[in-house]
């Protein structure tokens, strides 16, 4: 195998683009190469780049990074690295998404399994890619937003990842547990309306 | 630390007996890279493992341990 890798994992924009381009402009890099890339901006910054100078390229989708096969076209490139670098700061890392939780299970069927279930399920929000933009809890779903919830830590986490957590006020008051809420704010039925109607899509497990 | 059982069953027991102890755990789906298939598992800290693996051998519930996993 004459072709050459250059690995650009772990590496942040505008480096991969860098390496690409000095990759490009190199004679001793052969004709067909193959980029790794480990993050999806990186990755889209990189496919922009490509696509603007005219040079074919087919990305492969690995187990936890992307390969990138280019063909040099035989001309140098002179694109600023940078500029293809611009979208990538003001890009959001939370999507337009929102999940709503309307009971402190999973399903309906078994309690036992629902419970197990939902806390499955909120303790990988975080994992899943792109992260929501609002987690709603409304009804029974109130009671996984309090202190002694097994899920708190992670909705913690994902609070401090941009998540914003809006709990139903009536809700919380009508379980009279308003005092004991370990997260999020408190909102009505205005804001819930709201967050739902602007949502692009909402997920309710 | 993330302990895996033979059963959902397993499961919901391991996770009531953590949680009567006060040992903290988080259910989470069993990782892409370990199986295929759809199941849960319990994540402890490392500290507390060798209290959870202790209960679960009284309790006679079946686990296996795995470390340093991919999500």
């Amino acid at each position: 195998m004459n072709s050459k890798i250059i690995d650009a994992r772990g590496q942040l924009c505008p480096k991969p683009i860098i390496l690409t381009k000095k990759a490009i402009n190199d004679p001793n890099i052969p004709n067909e190469f193959f980029l790794l890339i480990d993050n999806e901006t990186s990755k889209e910054n990189v496919e922009r780049f490509l696509k603007d100078n005219g040079i074919s390229h087919q990305t492969y989708q690995k187990e936890n990074y992307f390969q990138i096969s280019v063909s040099k076209t035989g001309k140098k490139v002179n694109s600023s690295s940078e500029a293809y670098c611009s979208i990538s700061t003001t890009k959001k890392l939370t999507a337009d998404h929102i999940i709503a939780i309307t009971n402190d299970k999973m399903g309906s069927g078994s309690n036992d399994l629902g419970k197990i279930l939902i806390q499955g399920f909120m303790n990988t929000i975080k994992e899943v890619s792109p992260l929501p933009q609002k987690i709603i809890f409304y009804n029974n779903g109130v009671k996984l937003t309090l202190k002694d919830s097994p899920v708190i830590d992670s909705l913690k986490e994902l609070e401090k990842l941009g998540v914003k957590i809006q709990i139903c006020g009536t809700c919380a008051d009508y379980y009279e547990v308003k005092d004991k809420i370990g997260c999020g704010k408190i909102s009505n039925m205005y804001d819930i309306i709201d967050s739902l109607t602007k949502a692009t899509h909402i997920i309710s497990p | 630390m993330l302990f895996l059982f033979e059963s959902t069953h397993a499961v919901i027991k391991a996770e009531r007996i953590c949680d009567k102890n006060g040992i903290t755990c988080k259910i989470v789906p069993v990782p892409r890279s370990i199986s295929s298939q759809c199941g849960m598992g319990i994540e402890v800290s490392e500290k507390q493992e060798k209290i959870v693996v202790n209960i679960l051998l009284k309790k006679k519930i079946i686990y296996n341990i795995y470390n340093n996993y991919k999500k």
